[in-house]
Parts: C-alpha cells; structure tokens; sequence
C-alpha cells in the first residue's frame, strides 16, 4: 500500500498542476497567413493508436500560434510515464464500500484546492431513477422512441466489442414507458447480458449498472471524444483555418470556438487513446477492441446531434405527454446561439444579394462547406449549392452548440455523475467486485482535468470583430446570454442545467 | 388483526352495526314519508328535508341530487348550497364506509401471550471490534461516567439554584444557550423523575403477562410484528393492544361524571373557540404559518398513526351533546343534539385489583417503529409484504404498484399499516416511505446478496423506523419549534452534544470513533437504554398534546410543479378516504409534494380549526364536530384540565384568565364561557388553554404547556426502546444501514424518489418542512418565513442566500 500511495500522489500532484497552471486561452485575431491542414489518418499521427478510418491533424500541420511548447513537453512527459511510472498498480483491492469514502480517499484535500467536491444526483439517491435520467443530465441524449409508444436507450451496439478479463459485457437497452399523470418516462425493461429483465427481477439492479455503464462509456468515448472532439470540433478547425481567410467575417466569428483545438485535440488524443492511456485502463474495453469500437462509431457520427431541435424530433422525444427539461434546456441555450449566428450573417450575407453579399457566390464559405462535408462523416446537411443564410446561420450555431454545450455536458458535467461508481459503473466485474483504486483514482484524475479552467463563452470577443455593427451584434450575444442566465437564476439551481455562465467558449484541454 | 377480533365474530361488532341501522332507520321511514309527498307537490323545502334525510342515511349521492332540486326552487340558499358541497363531497370519498373494517378489541386476544412471530433467526456475531475498537468503547465509557456525573451535578445544580420559571411562565429560552440547555436539560430530569405513571397495577407486566416468558430467537434483534418483545423481559411492553399509560398522578386521572363532561359544553367551546373567521364573502379566514409547510401538518398525522390511537368508537354507547338554539347545525342536520360516540372500554380491566379509575387500549404499538407503515400486527404485515401475483417474496418489499403507488383495497383506499383517518397527505407520506423501504432492500440486497426476503424486510424496517424517527426528532421539531436552544437540543439527543459541536450537517454521524457513553454529551441513539425506572407507552396526556387539528386547511391548493396549469382548490374532505387514490390518480405524486411544499398550514392557535372538522362525516355518524371531540377526549379520559395538567406537569397555573391572553377579544369569550369566579380557570379546558397561550418560547409554533409533555416524551421515546439504543448498532442494523440513516433527511427521502423536485423550490431550503421557495418569489430568503436559517452554521455567512447561490460558486460567472 505505501507503494500506492506513493504512486497515487505522485499522480494527484501531476492532475493538480496540470489544474492549478492552466489559464484561459487567449485567442488571437486570426493570423492573415496559415498554412494549409492535410488531415491525415489516426494511425499515421499518433503510430500507437491503430485506426486509419479517423483523420485528424498531423503534428506537422499543428499550426504554430495553437502551439505550446509548454504544453506539449508537460504531455510528453506524461506519455512517458504511462509507461515508467503508471498509474495503474495491478492487484490492488476495490474502492470502499462507501461511496462517500471510496471518493474522499481519491478526491483528496489537494484536489479540493483548486475545484470543488462533485454534488451526489438526487437520481442516484436510491437505486438510480433510470427515468429521471433519461429526461435530465447528460445521459438524456440517448433516449428516443421505440416501438410500441415506448422509449428506449438503445446501446446494443457496445456489446459487439471485448472487454477487459473478469469484466462483463457492455451493451444495454433500457425500454421506457410513459407515465402520463407523472408526465415522465419509467424504466420498464432491461435488455443485456444478463437477458431481458423488468423490474422486480433479481437482476434488475444489476442490469441497471450495466445499463449506465453502458451508458457512460459511450458518452465519454463515442460522443464526446470520438464524436464531439475527432468528428466535428477536429474539422472544424480544419475546414475554418484551410478555407476562409483571416478578414472573413464567418471566420471571425467561429474562430474563438475552434482556435487551439488542432494543439489540443493532439495532446489529447494521446493521453487518452495510446495504449495504457485513460479509455483503456478507466473504461472496460481492451485496447484493440476500443479503436475497433472508434474506428466504427466515426463512420456512424452524425452532425445533427449538435442541433437540439432537430436531434430531438429524429429521436421523437419533443411534445410527447411528458417533461423534457435537459432539452427545454438545450434548446433555451441553442436558440440564444442561433439567434446570434443570424444576426451577425445577416450584416455581412443575403440570400439574394449580388457581389460580396451573395451568400451562394461567397467563394470561401463554398469551400469551407465543401471541406466539412468532406471531413465529417456524412456530411453537415448544407451545401455549397444549397446555403441560404438561414441554413448557414443554423449551421454556425450547430458548431457553437458543439463546441459550448455539447462539450460541456459530454464533459465536464460529468464531474457529479461519472465518479459515483458505487451507483453507475465504469467497468463492472463479473465477480461483483467495485473497482479497484488505481481505476477510480485515475477515473477522478481525469474527470478533474476535464475541468481546467478555460475561456468562456460570455468573455468579450468583439476584438474579433470585422467592424462595428459585428462588435454590437457580439455585444447583443453576450446581452442575450446574460438574460438567459438571469431567467434561469429565477428559479432554483439544479445540477442537470446548463447555465449559460457555465461555458466555456471551445473544446481546448 | 392479532389485537382484534374479526368484524364478524365480535358482539360490539354487532352492536354497533344495529346502533348504526337503527339510526338509520328513523330517518328512512322520514324519507319515505318525504317521496310520497313530493310525488304530489314538488317543493325546494321538501326535497331539501329529503337529500337531508338521506344525509343521515349516509346516502350521499341521493343527497347531493336531492339538494341540486332543492336548489331549483331557491337557487340562493346558501346553507342547501353549502350541504350540496359537502354531500358530494362525501360521495366522492365514500366517508360512509369503515376504514379500516369496523372491528373491537377482545380481551382474551389482548391478555393472550405475544402471538409467534415470523421473525428471522438472528445473525452470527459479526468480528469484533478489535483493540483499537475496544480501546475506544473504554475510553468512551469511561468519558461517558466522568461526564454523566459532571452533567448532573451541574444541570441539578443550576436548576436547584436558577430555577426555570418566573411567576407563571417557563424562561428557559430568555437564558445563553449553555445554560438553556441545562435548564431543559434539569425540567427533562424532574418530569422523568415525577411524570412516569402506568396505568397498570403495580407489580404486573403490560397487558398482565406471566413473568419469564421465552422471547423467540429474532427477538433480540428484530422489532416484531405487534412490537411486543422490545423488552425481552417485559413481552408486551409498549406492544399493540396495551394500556395507554399516564404522565399525571393517579388522583389527577379521573373520567369526568356525565354532567362534567358537558360543562362547559363541549359544542358551545367548539363554536366559540375554534371556529374559524370569515372573509367578507363567508370563506373561512386560515391563519397560516409561514415558516412551515403542509407537510409538516401531514406529518405529525403520520407519526401519531404510528404511535397513538384509541381504535374504534363505540356506536352504541353515544355522549348527546346539546346543540344550542343558534346552533346553524339545527337546521342543517336537522338535530338537537350532537352524538359523540365514546371511546372503546379496557377490556383488560382486573376489576378489583385495578388502582387506575381508568385506562383505555392503544391499538397500535407504542414503539417508533414504523407501524404505521408495517401494521402492528402479523396478518397485516403479510398483507403488506406480499408479492402481486401472491407469490413469496424474495426483495423484502412492500408491495406497491407498477407506477410506485400503494395498491388499493376493495374500497378504493390505500393499503398500508394503519389507514384510519385518511387523507391524500397520509398516501403521500405512507407511499413515499414504503419506497423508502423498497430503496432500503435495494441497498442491502447489494451488500449481502444471500439475505432472504424476511431479514431484508425486517432490517430494512428498523433502517425506514430510524429514518422517519430522524425525521421527527430533528427535522419536524425543529421546523415547528424554530428555537436554536432546542434546535441544539435536539441535535444532542439524536447525535449527542459533541458531535453536534464538532461536525457539520451531514458529516454528523451516530458512532464516531469514540462514542461518548452518556445521552446528553453522546447521544441518546445508540447509548444505553434509560427508562427511568419505568416500563415504557405513550400516555393519554401525550395523546392530547398532539390534537393539532389546527394546522389543517380548509382547501388543498394542488399545483404542477411546472406551473402548467392552474392551481385546483380541493376541498380538503373531497381527498379523505377514497377521495386519496381519487387525488393521486389526476395528480403525480411530485405535483402533490410540490404543491404540500408550497402551502402554509395553520397556526395552532384559538379560532382556527378546520370548518369542514367541526362537520365532518365519519361512518355512522353523519354529522361530528370534531372540535367538540377533542374537547371531549380529554374530559372523557381523564386528562386534568388546563390548571391542573400544568400544576402535574411541573408548571405554574395560571391565576387569571389574564395570564394566558392579553387578547381583549379572547378575554372577554374566555370569561363568557368559563365564568369569572376564581374558579374559572381551573374549568379551562386543556385543548382550549394550549392554544390560548399567548406567551410562548421564542419561535415557537405551540406553547409552553404541550412543550412540557413533548420534551419529557421526545427523549423517552428513543431512551427507553432498545432498538433506538442496546440495539442500535452494526450488529443489528449493519454498516450500511447506520450509513443511511445517518445520511437521511425528509429532502433526501423526497429526492431519493422524485429527483424532479430537484429543481423546485426544495433545492433552497434543507428542512423540507420549511416552504419551498424560489427565487422567482424572492431575491433571498426572509427571516420570517425560514427562521432555521439564522442559525444553521453552515450558511453562517449569509444565511439568506439560497442554496443555489450559496454552494454552487463553480457556475462561473461572469469571468
């Protein structure tokens, strides 16, 4: 045990600098020369991690204002240590019992210097309301109709990929039944592993830890990382920085959502998805099987995610007879953000101008569109033929609802639902075991660098701006934002909200 | 029922059948008469004597059909409009049918042995503590003697010297808290010494039981069905079907003679003292508490099923109340008098060798062990554990319904431990306890996946018990008696002095490492049981300290939590009986908890007890006032009148009317009743000399007087019951149980099982009893309506924030 204390601080100290020394990027004025990003594939700029089918930055193309030498030598150290010095100790015994010790021993005084304790959701109070879940936090972005009137969170998928030895399956499907005096969904039946279980079976505790643990491994890996970070945030900081030029007004708009994220998304990558990297010894999927389960889940990426409206009417979930408030919330937030993005387009953009103003006959938002349709798996539902200024305003807000809220629940809001093993799971152990401590230390290590402190969104960038109506119309976002945050302030504080105040403006570590 | 007989078989069964029939009769022979007339010439006034007739006949819906046709002819009567109302309002919650079944105690059942228990056997001692362990336990039981005895010679010592009354009135919360402490601390001391009285003879067991009984096997660590065995050498204390015992000496309890009973009468101090006032269009004029939620009123209605109750009424053996000539109750009825059936008898009376002028029977088990949940008997507990499709368990839970609700019986009525009186508050507290339970199975099956469905059932139990005991003794109390001398006390008596001093909220347990041994500095949970020399149940006095009808509105304001529609005003009868499940299936049980967390009850003062009580109809008897019941009661049993019961309790009587209330009105009605002789004081009835009391603790919700029983039985309900002390440890409750009560309060249990109410007004406040209110209504909490806050440590920088401003910093903004 002195070995793993030892080890265990060593590791706490390392997260807690890398917490206490970030600062808030400061995002330049888009440089007039850059040179152009060739994507390449995973496997060719980061030689450990197998996958050809994600493209993404080289190290080469990093461009050199996102560059931090600081930076990149700290996280090479850190890869070095992977293997050195782990962070993991094999053969050390599971967390407590209680989930308030077993995150008192991990979450320690010097982790508490610098962010605070992750509050307990009411949901996981008791056995966890599945129900609750499905319409409030993070995990409500996988419910969707199914058959027969009901609701379902279909993460089948998941099973098809290896884990760990001494680790169950993953894959899970939870069918929801709607309560209409309630007006709220309840967890009706279980399907995984362990085969179809409702409610009062044996196993139906059992098969709701399967099912969050299903659950939290794809938020944290398919669509925050693979999704979020390799399939739309990377190629939007490609497609930006390649094809509109640095006096552009739409690149002056999306630039402080995407600067930094080549640097970052590089950086990242490693400490997460190498071999010995976070994914494989946090999560419950072997290493081979992880890339095989990325490489699959890009190819499946959609872009409308990011749109809460039209995500939520595929996955019919609006106006179906009960609350919905995690996407009430969503979509108050994506409509402040639409709203901007028409407002400053319009100053610069027509549908039917002539010359500059001609959105259709703009050669570089052409090619921007052109260049994301080509990078994001199956495109981003807008063309260089078919771009009105309402389409392109409702793109713009799409990547500003990535890269801010999306992020953000995919992210760092896990902080107060991901570290409460006790009730949902990261791996779980076909012996009944909890997980051991090198597992949950480093779970909470890297849940607690998720929150460096970074730009955020309601900071002013009407520097940016091309000109004056442009710095106003920032100003009026940042006006509206605020507004948002009041109304919200109106009434009680709840954990599974977005505030505005909340978020950051990019997806940069 | 193990303490009752079956409806059926029993002879009072019978005879109050034929009472009830017999009543009933009068009125269909008026009802016959009626139709034929009106079959000749249809009139308002003779359909109205008809829908009254058949008011009697408890045939309300035939009633409130006959008062709409009355209303035909005189469309303004608002006294048929009002019995309209309430006529549905009767049908709706079918308040004619007997819930529970109608059923009488039988004295061979009573006397018998306690019946054998499906108990588990209990569990194999567990490791034990160790040495570091052990070290601890002694030098927490040599701290506990050192500090037991420092404690009595100070609190004897201040309390001889200092005194805790000035002329008439207690002044213990006018002293530094310290001191305070003390001083109650010293009273507690004098009532244990002076206030404990039993009820039966001198040198028998409870319910005369033979000495030297075997308890079975589980009992040392199992709570039993009827809570007999608690003490294993006293099977029947505090068990279901024993005596109420008595806080007053033996010559102070007496029944009073017929003529007593109804002087002054009981009805004219009903209508005098606790109607309510009226607002200009006749509405009953509530006087709210603002610093409370109704879920503080439906909880002590809670607590008291699991408690108290007299059973049955004896419909055969009536007290004829006159109704006065301006009584409206006159016409409205059609009644002189109003009958209050009495109390059940003893049927355990031993004739000679009884020393008490009399007793009566506690249908439910005196013990904090959650009978109102559980049943206090067997057969009941099975019912409540079965399987829906009949099965045998193997969770350990209660059954409830796919949706989370409690199933229902025949009769539309929720099925749960203990249904009488029942209202929408009782389903939802009784529905969110029974998932408590469930939640508890949860957690322990995870932790010892081989327990069989009856050790889960029976820790779960004790766990939910301890829960709701929590709840009461430093959530409730403090709530209604927001006073940080008592808020400390309490906190002391559940986790002792120390822990109180050294840990905050919820890092508060039972067991620290060293547990000091003494009840005051350590804790009375979890240290040795005290009765104080006496066996253990809940007394006639603390039954009549707890008629806290007062709190109870007229309407019920039900709410969606999203504010998706309008607020309903439900009138509160339309939710009794049947009327609940009627409630709960238009309305989730978040919106009811949402819309209980954001209305006042009522203050417990004069004039402002429940209109719809004083005319209430129960099954047998259509009209009953309540109020001059609750009057009755006391006289009926033999709990003193307000004069004495002080001069018993250790208190000051009052000497004039003026001590009590400088209220010119209230005077001058006090005077008109009771007389101005110097004797009128001492014919002040208990109920209405409580509520009078203008002069009361700092903050406190009720007076001095009914304070006095509670603090002598809030501590005494945990000291004396072995499995709030002896018992309360690993052993018995195990690791994860310990966990959850230390962790559990009413806010946690809502959210436990309706995280929704996460964003509601509850995210403000931690009391849940306190009204949740959100920001939208105001920019910080007022003193006025969260007067916990202003000394909870915890938000001792600014306790007005709200919580959402207060412990969320990490929302950052603006940077």
């Amino acid at each position: 045990m002195i070995a793993w204390f030892v080890r265990k601080t060593f590791w706490n100290v390392l997260g807690w600098v890398k917490m206490a020394f970030n600062r808030p990027l400061d995002i330049p004025v888009p440089p007039v020369s850059r040179r152009v990003i060739f994507p390449v594939p995973l496997r060719q700029a980061i030689p450990s991690i197998p996958i050809d089918g994600i493209v993404v930055c080289g190290p080469k193309d990093i461009p050199a204002e996102e560059r931090s030498v600081l930076h990149a030598l700290f996280y090479k150290f850190q890869l070095w240590l992977y293997s050195a010095y782990s962070p993991m100790q094999p053969g050390l015994s599971q967390i407590d019992a209680n989930w308030n010790r077993a995150l008192k021993a991990a979450f320690t005084w010097l982790h508490r210097t610098k962010f605070v304790r992750p509050d307990f959701p009411p949901e996981f109070l008791g056995s966890p309301d599945l129900g609750s879940l499905a319409v409030r936090g993070p995990y409500a972005c996988y419910t969707q109709k199914g058959e027969g009137g009901l609701f379902e969170w279909d993460l089948l998928s998941l099973a098809a990929y290896g884990t760990h030895k001494g680790l169950r399956p993953l894959g899970a499907k939870v069918v929801f039944k709607l309560d209409p005096v309630r007006r709220a969904l309840q967890a009706v039946r279980i399907d995984s592993a362990l085969g179809s279980v409702v409610p009062g079976d044996p196993d139906w505790e059992l098969s709701k830890k399967m099912a969050l643990c299903a659950a939290t491994t794809h938020l944290s890996l398919v669509r925050h990382f693979n999704g979020l970070h390799l399939a739309a945030g990377a190629h939007l900081a490609i497609a930006t920085r390649n094809r509109l030029p640095s006096d552009h007004p739409l690149c002056r708009l999306l630039w402080p959502y995407m600067y930094g994220t080549t640097q970052s998304n590089d950086i990242v990558t490693k400490g997460q998805m190498v071999p010995g990297g976070e994914f494989e010894t946090i999560f419950s999927l072997t290493h081979p099987e992880m890339c095989r389960m990325f490489e699959d889940t890009y190819r499946d990426y959609r872009f409308v995610v990011n749109d809460p409206e039209v995500d939520g009417d595929a996955r019919q979930i609006r106006h179906q007879g009960f609350d919905t408030p995690t996407q009430d919330n969503l979509e108050a937030l994506f409509a402040v953000m639409h709203e901007h993005a028409k407002d400053y387009l319009r100053l610069y953009f027509a549908d039917d101008a002539a010359g500059t103003m001609a959105i259709r006959g703009n050669a570089p938002i052409g090619a921007w569109l052109d260049e994301l349709n080509r990078l994001i798996p199956h495109g981003v539902g807008v063309g260089r033929d078919d771009v009105t200024v309402a389409s392109l305003a409702r793109l713009v807000a799409r990547f500003m609802h990535m890269a801010t809220v999306q992020h953000e629940i995919l992210g760092g809001f896990l902080w107060n639902y991901q570290l409460w093993t006790h009730r949902q799971p990261v791996r779980i152990y076909i012996d009944g075991r909890r997980e051991p401590l090198d597992v949950y230390q480093r779970l909470v290590n890297a849940n607690y660098n998720l929150n460096v402190t970074r730009r955020a969104l309601i900071h002013d960038f009407s520097y940016l701006a091309l000109d004056a109506p442009a710095a106003e119309a920032m100003g009026r976002f940042r006006q509206n934002l605020l507004w948002l945050q009041l109304s919200m302030a109106q009434q009680p504080w709840a954990m599974w909200k977005i505030y505005p105040g909340a978020l950051k403006v990019n997806i940069n570590a | 029922m193990g303490a009752v007989s079956e409806p059926a078989e029993g002879a009072s069964v019978a005879r109050a059948t034929l009472a009830i029939e017999q009543r009933r009769q009068h009125f269909s022979d008026a009802i016959e008469r009626l139709e034929a007339e009106l079959a000749l010439r249809p009139a308002g006034k003779l359909y109205a004597a008809l829908a009254q007739a058949r008011f009697q006949c408890e045939q309300y819906e035939q009633a409130s059909r006959h008062y709409r046709e009355a209303l035909i002819f005189e469309p303004q009567n608002t006294e048929w409009r009002e019995m309209l109302t309430l006529a549905e309002a009767n049908a709706t919650s079918a308040v004619d049918v007997h819930v529970p079944e109608l059923r009488y105690f039988d004295r061979a059942t009573l006397l018998a042995p306690p019946p054998v228990t499906e108990i588990p056997v209990p569990p194999k001692p567990g490791p034990g503590p160790g040495l570091v362990g052990i070290a601890y336990i002694a030098i927490g039981q040599w701290l506990g003697v050192i500090v037991t005895v420092i404690w009595h010679i100070m609190t004897h010592a201040w309390g001889y010297l200092a005194g805790f009354r000035d002329t008439v009135w207690t002044n213990w919360y006018r002293r530094p808290k310290a001191l305070a402490i003390m001083t109650l601390a010293y009273m507690r001391d004098r009532l244990n010494a002076h206030n404990l009285a039993t009820s039966y003879p001198e040198g028998t067991l409870a319910a005369f039981q033979a000495k030297g009984q075997k308890p079975p096997p589980g009992a040392t660590h199992f709570r039993t069905a009827d809570g007999s065995w608690n003490n294993l050498a006293d099977p029947k204390e505090g068990a279901a079907g024993t005596r109420f015992l008595r806080n007053v000496q033996r010559a102070a309890a007496r029944p009073e003679s017929d003529a007593q009973l109804l002087s002054p009468n009981p009805r004219q101090i009903s209508r005098v003292f606790l109607t309510r006032g009226s607002d200009v269009e006749g509405r009953a004029q509530v006087h709210e508490v603002p610093f409370l939620n109704m879920l503080a009123a439906a909880w002590i209605q809670f607590m008291n099923g699991d408690w108290i109750n007299h059973g049955e009424i004896v419909y055969d053996d009536v007290i004829k109340v006159p109704l006065a000539e301006d009584d409206p109750a006159r016409s409205r009825y059609g009644q002189t008098e109003l009958f209050v059936a009495r109390t059940q008898p003893d049927p355990t009376r031993m004739g000679g060798i009884e020393q008490e002028a009399t007793s009566s029977i506690n249908e439910v088990t005196h013990w904090w062990d959650g009978s109102q949940i559980y049943g206090s008997d067997q057969a009941t507990q099975d019912r409540l554990r079965r399987s829906a499709d009949g099965q045998q368990r193997w969770d350990g839970k209660l059954l409830l319904n796919d949706d989370g609700t409690l199933p229902l019986d025949a009769g539309g009525v929720e099925e749960t431990g203990f249904t009488r009186n029942w209202w929408v508050g009782m389903s939802m507290l009784h529905t969110l306890f029974a998932r408590e339970h469930n939640a508890i199975c949860d957690h322990l099956k995870g932790a010892y996946p081989h327990w069989d469905d009856n050790r889960l059932f029976n820790v779960a139990r004790l766990i939910n018990a301890a829960v709701t005991a929590k709840i009461h003794s430093i959530e409730w109390t403090p709530a209604i008696l927001p006073n940080p001398v008592l808020d400390t006390a309490l906190n002391a008596n559940w986790f002792g002095l120390l822990m109180n001093l050294l840990r905050k909220g919820k890092r508060r347990q039972i067991f620290a490492d060293i547990k000091v041994r003494n009840p005051e500095v350590g804790g009375v949970v979890g240290n040795p049981i005290d009765k104080h020399g006496r066996a253990f149940g809940l007394t006639e006095e603390f039954v009549e300290i707890y008629r806290l009808h007062s709190m109870l509105p007229e309407t019920l304001v039900l709410r969606r939590r999203d504010g998706s529609a309008e607020a309903e005003q439900l009138p509160f009868h339309k939710s009794r009986q049947s009327g609940s499940a009627k409630v709960t299936s238009r309305y989730a049980m978040t919106d009811l908890l949402f819309s209980f967390g954001t209305q006042h009850p009522g203050a417990l003062v004069l004039n402002n007890y429940p209109r719809f009580m004083q005319e209430l109809s129960i099954p047998g008897i259509p009209f009953f006032d309540m109020g001059t019941v609750d009057i009755l009661r006391a006289r009926e049993r033999g709990v003193p009148r307000y004069n004495e019961f002080r001069r018993q309790l250790d208190l000051n009587p009052i000497s004039a009317f003026e001590d009590l209330t400088t209220d010119a009105e209230q005077l001058r009605k006090l005077k008109e009743v009771y007389g101005s002789d110097p004797g009128a004081v001492e014919r002040l009835d208990l109920l209405v000399g409580t509520l009078a009391e203008g002069r009361r603790p700092t903050g406190f919700g009720f007076g001095e007087t009914m304070f006095q029983i509670f603090i002598l039985n809030a501590t005494r309900r945990l000291q004396a019951d072995r499995f709030y002390t002896d018992s309360y440890n690993a052993e018995v409750y195990t690791i994860e149980g310990l966990r959850w009560i230390d962790n559990a309060d009413l806010k946690t249990v809502i959210l436990r099982h309706h995280p929704e109410l996460a964003s509601t007004g509850l995210a403000n406040v931690k009391n849940a009893f306190e009204p949740w209110d959100e920001p939208a209504d105001l920019e910080r909490l007022r003193p006025e309506r969260h007067p916990l806050r202003a000394f909870d440590r915890e938000l001792k920088r600014d306790p007005w924030r709200t919580e959402a401003q207060g412990l969320h910093a990490w929302v950052q903004w603006p940077r």
